[in-house]
């Protein structure tokens, strides 16, 4: 007993070996020898990856195409309202040249002044074209805000710089107003009452971009409307429309208050329209959260179909590991060479995936005329998720094999 | 082997160093559920050069056996030598490598592997063994010479006929100069004419020194081994 023990040192054969080269060598050819089964085997990843990858990417393309076409009207507004009463001598807050302080502006295509006026008299067209009377909104704007807020006159004119400044009674009516008091046409030069004071109208609105009360209304100039109606109420301040370039809108905002008042510039909000801003990052929020949660949803069905073949596929090979076995392997071999096999497996189909995935991407966007976005890291990640699946779902079946006595795997 | 000199008496010395097998004592229980107990106190050895057939009904124990002289299982109780080790003691390592380098197996069923070719099937029996591939593909066609298989050295085993294929099962089992060939049932997936040709072969190795172990039903067979050891139920009763 002790000889044998004390011998033993002498007659011990080299440990079995196994070359990285060889290991590497081993694995891709027992991929691309059995490539039929290989491609069964990385279906599962192929697929999980793929639509991971389509998914993340159309929901980013999506996003920004949401954003893109939100932003064309969003960005290029500015609204400003008076905070503070109005200390100056001026008639309200804003003045005469406040037009002309934020026209300056870099960025500023256009602005105008508006504010409703508070009491409305009944309205009645001329007699003799129809006998009714009702109440309409009637607002002051000045000479350029129908500029500034998109507004598209089917008919006649805006107010120009003689009807404000000599203060004439003329009138602008909304096409559904005009068409309520019976006035079709400017032809015969028509006229409004409005609590028996007369008003030409020299103008029909048919619809207004920026400032859409204005399509169901009346306008006179401000000068006008001041002379008419007093002051504006504090119930309605004047407000100021600023129309931008495309992303200005921000900038302009924060220089505004400065620009009217450098001296007091917290009489004034300016607010670049914020309120369709929030809206646009619900509906991307909403819209991303269901896009990642059906990423997550094939990654995971990905994921558990792949273990579940690299699972069978190797319990398959169980025979295959017995004779390994046989011929010298130790465990530790066989481990990571089905390991190394089910992560070059998963690298091989998480790179097919994505890239098949960021073509069905590109094709999509450009049958839908749309700027393809895809974040790099996810195409970068991407294949080595598909690895990474590989490992783990070829882990626990590998060792499982390696770790069975050769005689039960050889009989399998 | 100064060692064992050394050791030993000199009455033991020439059983010691030309024992190949060895068991002292073996007994060996398949855990199931439920358990059963496949071999009883088996003493026996093998001497170099033997050529022993191991014969007995179905289920008497043979492979298991066979098994444990291959250490590709371990024995519940008793002692195994394999060239003198102590084999039961060993650690997985060590087992393996014995393997390796010790033993050459040939089973029923070839154990081909279906997507390599006859070369590479022979090839792999030294993968564990040496690092250069050009060393493993020379040797590996020596052995292929030895069957008469040069010519389908690149087939894959489905395109080789059944005793073509057992030929290179056993060129696979001598390519590493094995001190001892363990054959289960070696020629039961033949017929007649081709399992006399894989059995001259087996002949061959025998004469040119080998030891060979061969389980098997065939009169044919036990006919041509030197020695035969009989199984019955467990128990080693020849
Ligand atoms: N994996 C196993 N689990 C449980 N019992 C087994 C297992 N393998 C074999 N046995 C049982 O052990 C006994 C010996 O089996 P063994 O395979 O050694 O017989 P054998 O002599 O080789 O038979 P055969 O000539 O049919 O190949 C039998 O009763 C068999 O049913
Ligand atoms: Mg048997």
């Amino acid at each position: 007993m002790s000889s044998a023990r004390s011998n033993r040192k002498n007659y011990l054969p080299e440990n079995s070996r196994l070359s990285v080269i060889d290991l590497v060598f081993e694995s891709v050819a027992a991929i691309l020898q059995r490539p039929l089964r290989s491609i069964m085997t990385m279906v599962g990843t192929f697929l999980g990856i793929g639509t991971f990858v389509v998914l993340i990417g159309m929901s980013q393309t999506v996003s920004a195409q949401i954003s893109k076409q939100f932003n064309i009207l969003d960005a290029t507004q500015v609204n400003v309202t008076e905070v503070a009463p109005s200390t100056n001598k001026g008639i309200y807050g804003f003045t005469v040249d406040s037009d002309k302080d934020i026209d300056k502006l870099n960025g500023v295509l256009s602005c105008g002044i508006w504010w409703q006026v508070q009491e409305t008299a009944p309205v009645t067209a001329l007699p003799g074209v129809d006998g009714s009377s009702a109440i309409y909104n009637l607002y002051a704007i000045d000479g350029s805000l129908l500029k500034a807020s998109g507004a598209v006159i089917s008919q006649g004119t805006g107010f120009n710089q003689f009807d404000i400044s000599t203060h004439q009674h003329v009138i602008i009516l909304s096409s559904a107003v005009a068409t309520n008091l019976g006035i079709n046409d400017l032809v015969n030069a028509p006229a409004v009452f409005i609590g028996g004071l007369p008003f030409t109208v020299i103008g029909i609105l048919s619809s207004d971009q920026r400032l859409p009360a204005l399509e169901v209304s009346m306008m006179i100039p401000t000068t006008t409307a001041m002379d008419t109606f007093g002051l504006p109420s504090s119930q309605y301040p004047p407000q100021m429309l600023i129309h931008t370039k495309l992303g200005a809108a921000d900038l302009i905002a924060r220089q505004t208050p400065v620009a009217l008042s450098p001296t007091h510039p917290g009489y004034f909000t300016a607010i670049s329209a914020l309120s369709s801003n929030s809206l646009k990052n619900q509906v991307v929020g909403n819209l991303n959260t269901l896009f990642y949660i059906l990423a997550a949803i094939a990654i995971i069905i990905g994921a558990v179909g792949i273990a579940n073949t690299t699972l069978v596929a190797i319990l398959e090979r169980t025979s295959e590991i017995g004779l390994r076995r046989a011929l010298g392997a130790r465990k530790y071999h066989i481990a990571s060479h089905f390991l190394l096999e089910s992560i070059l497996m998963g690298l091989l189909a998480g790179l097919m995936g994505s890239s098949c995935g960021i073509l069905i991407v590109i094709l999509v966007g450009l049958a839908k005329n749309w700027t393809v976005v895809i974040d790099p890291y996810v195409t970068l990640i991407a294949p080595f998720a598909g690895a990474l699946i590989g490992m783990l779902a070829g882990l626990y079946p590998s060792i499982k094999a390696s770790s069975i006595e050769p005689a039960e795997a050889l009989r399998r | 082997m100064s060692l064992i000199r050394r050791k030993q008496s000199r009455d033991d010395t020439f059983l010691q160093v030309n024992s190949v097998v060895k068991m002292e004592g073996v007994s060996y229980v398949y855990k199931g559920p439920p358990p059963l107990q496949a071999l009883y106190d088996i003493n026996m050895e093998i001497i170099r050069g033997e050529y022993v057939a191991i014969l007995g009904p179905s289920g008497s124990g043979k492979s298991t056996f066979l098994n444990l002289v291959g250490l590709l299982d371990r024995s519940t109780s008793g002692k195994i030598y394999i060239d003198n080790i102590d084999a039961e003691t060993l650690n997985e390592r060590t087992r393996s490598s014995l393997r390796a380098r010790k033993i050459g197996f040939v089973f029923q069923s070839f154990h081909l592997l279906s997507y390599k070719s006859a070369l590479e099937n022979v090839m792999l029996a030294q993968l564990y063994i040496t690092n250069s591939r050009k060393q493993r593909s020379a040797n590996a066609l020596e052995a292929l010479e030895k069957v008469g298989l040069t010519k389908r050295a690149y087939a894959l085993p489905s395109e080789l006929s059944g005793g073509e294929r057992q030929r290179v099962a056993i060129a696979r089992a001598i390519v590493n100069k094995p001190s001892l060939i363990l054959c289960d049932e070696p020629t039961g997936n033949l017929d007649s004419t081709t399992a006399a040709k894989v059995l001259d072969i087996l002949d061959e190795l025998s004469l040119s020194g080998l030891t060979l172990v061969v389980i098997t039903h065939s009169k044919q067979v036990a006919d041509r081994a030197k020695r035969s050891l009989l199984f019955s139920d467990g128990m080693l009763v020849r």
